[in-house]
């Protein structure tokens, strides 16, 4: 094909759309040739123009679709500005309270230390949670007064034995409250309350950092492990609920040995 | 135009409905077949919906959404040039509606089927600005805006196209009108 039309077509052409001179117009109406080019172009032209209308099926898909892109895009636009959020919301624990806990790990780890070498370490370790707070996980059935009297398998010596990692000494409930989920997770764990997101992750994550399986196995899907503790002598683990902010110390039997409102 | 730019959802709609069957007519005329025509008319709804907020008026919104239907249409035949082919598609799962008023319009059929041929005959730098002329009613000027080409270039895509389609559909129904530049079996070289 030619790139270029024959002055005929071309001049066909332009009649057709009106874009002739006078003098153009009255050639072509003076030629029977270029009227009979100018009627064909007339049928074919009439011809592009007559198109079947589409389906209404089609059309109401395409704006359905169209309309969905725009919600989409609107509702896109809400999340990503409710999405600016500054981090500093997010690191629930202020410096001042993680060197806290830094500093109360230190202190467990001397703590340990001296334990080791103290030989009437079996009978401090063995006093037993009495407090209030001390209450037992509803599924468990042990009543409070069997919390109270239960020893932890081996005593205190065989549970440091057992222990690959520092073990924080805890008698006062509210220490519970200067723990903080372990980093990496400081800054993520405890946050997300609304979807669950990040303490969940943080909470497959973190378990990874306790010996305590069994203790581990009594965190609800809600709590954040925060630290391997002997909670009056007990061994247990410090969590936290992401959704309420309770802190717990639970034990291998699941029982609550201390909960503290932050 | 402007409520549905502000975010207004029901002008948008409103926009979209009254612009979409001239923009599907404009992608069935360039990509030939409804199937392709359907698909790149959503595509480009969608594409308007995007753009809707930069487009800032200095060209007229039909030509913008012409442009935008064009450039879908032109999308989708690469698409489809891409993807293996199966055969009667188009008229297996994508059947145009049949008038079914009379045998009079069994004419009008084969000449559409002929006009089908002919415009897939058509490279696209003539058929685009065929469409554009004779299906969206875009003047000479608009055209060569969309198509970003000189006035003159578009004037001459134009008619030679238009004859190559007349000519086409001439031959199908048996009258011959001689193309000066197609060679015939006597004087072919």
């Amino acid at each position: 094909m030619k790139p270029h039309p024959t002055p005929e077509q071309a001049l066909a052409s332009a009649y057709l759309d009106g874009d002739v001179t006078a003098a153009e117009r009255a050639r072509v109406d003076g030629s029977p040739e270029l009227l009979a080019l100018v009627a064909s172009m007339r049928h074919a032209v009439s011809l592009i123009a007559a198109v079947t209308p589409p389906p209404d099926a089609g059309r109401e898909a395409a704006l359905a679709a169209a309309l969905a892109e725009f919600d989409t895009r609107t509702n896109g636009n809400l999340n990503s500005t409710s999405n600016v959020i500054s981090l500093d919301s997010h690191r629930r624990w202020p410096a001042a309270v993680l060197t806290a806990a830094a500093a109360v790990v230190l202190v467990g780890v001397v703590g340990i230390s001296v334990l080791r070498d103290t030989s009437d370490h079996k009978s401090e370790s063995a006093a037993l949670a009495t407090d209030d707070e001390a209450t037992k996980r509803s599924d468990t059935g042990v009543a409070d007064g069997a919390v109270a009297g239960a020893q932890p398998t081996g005593g205190a010596d065989e549970v440091i034995l057992q222990s690959s990692v520092a073990t924080l000494e805890i008698d006062d409930p509210q220490d519970l409250l200067t723990l903080a989920p372990p980093a990496p997770y400081a800054d993520t764990a405890p946050v997300a309350d609304t979807t669950g997101i990040a303490a969940e992750t943080a909470t497959s994550a973190e378990r990874l950092d306790s010996y305590n399986v069994d203790a581990l196995a009594c965190m609800t899907d809600t709590q954040v492990f925060l630290a391997d503790i002997s909670y009056r002598g007990m061994l247990a683990i410090a969590v936290r609920d992401t959704v309420t902010g309770v802190t717990e110390a639970i034990d291998s039997n699941c029982r609550v040995l201390a909960r503290v409102n932050s | 135009m402007t409520a549905a730019q502000a975010g207004d959802r029901g002008a948008l709609d409103q926009l979209l409905r009254r612009h979409y069957d001239r923009m599907h007519a404009v992608c069935r005329r360039i990509t030939g077949n409804e199937a392709d025509a359907a698909d790149a008319a959503q595509e480009a709804m969608i594409a308007v919906v995007r753009g809707l907020a930069r487009f800032d008026g200095r060209s007229a919104f039909g030509t913008w959404v012409y442009r935008i239907a064009t450039n879908a249409s032109l999308d989708e035949l690469r698409r489809r040039r891409r993807r293996p082919q199966l055969a009667g598609r188009d008229r297996e799962e994508f059947q145009e509606p049949i008038d079914h008023d009379g045998e009079l319009r069994i004419d009008h059929m084969a000449d559409r089927f002929q006009l089908d041929a002919a415009l897939a005959d058509l490279p696209e730098d003539f058929r685009v600005p065929v469409v554009l002329r004779d299906v969206a009613d875009l003047d000479y000027a608009e055209i060569a805006e969309v198509l970003n080409v000189p006035i003159g270039t578009v004037k001459s895509r134009i008619a030679r196209g238009r004859a190559q389609v007349a000519d086409a559909i001439s031959r199908g129904n048996g009258n011959q009108v001689q193309d000066p530049d197609r060679p015939t079996p006597g004087n072919s070289t």
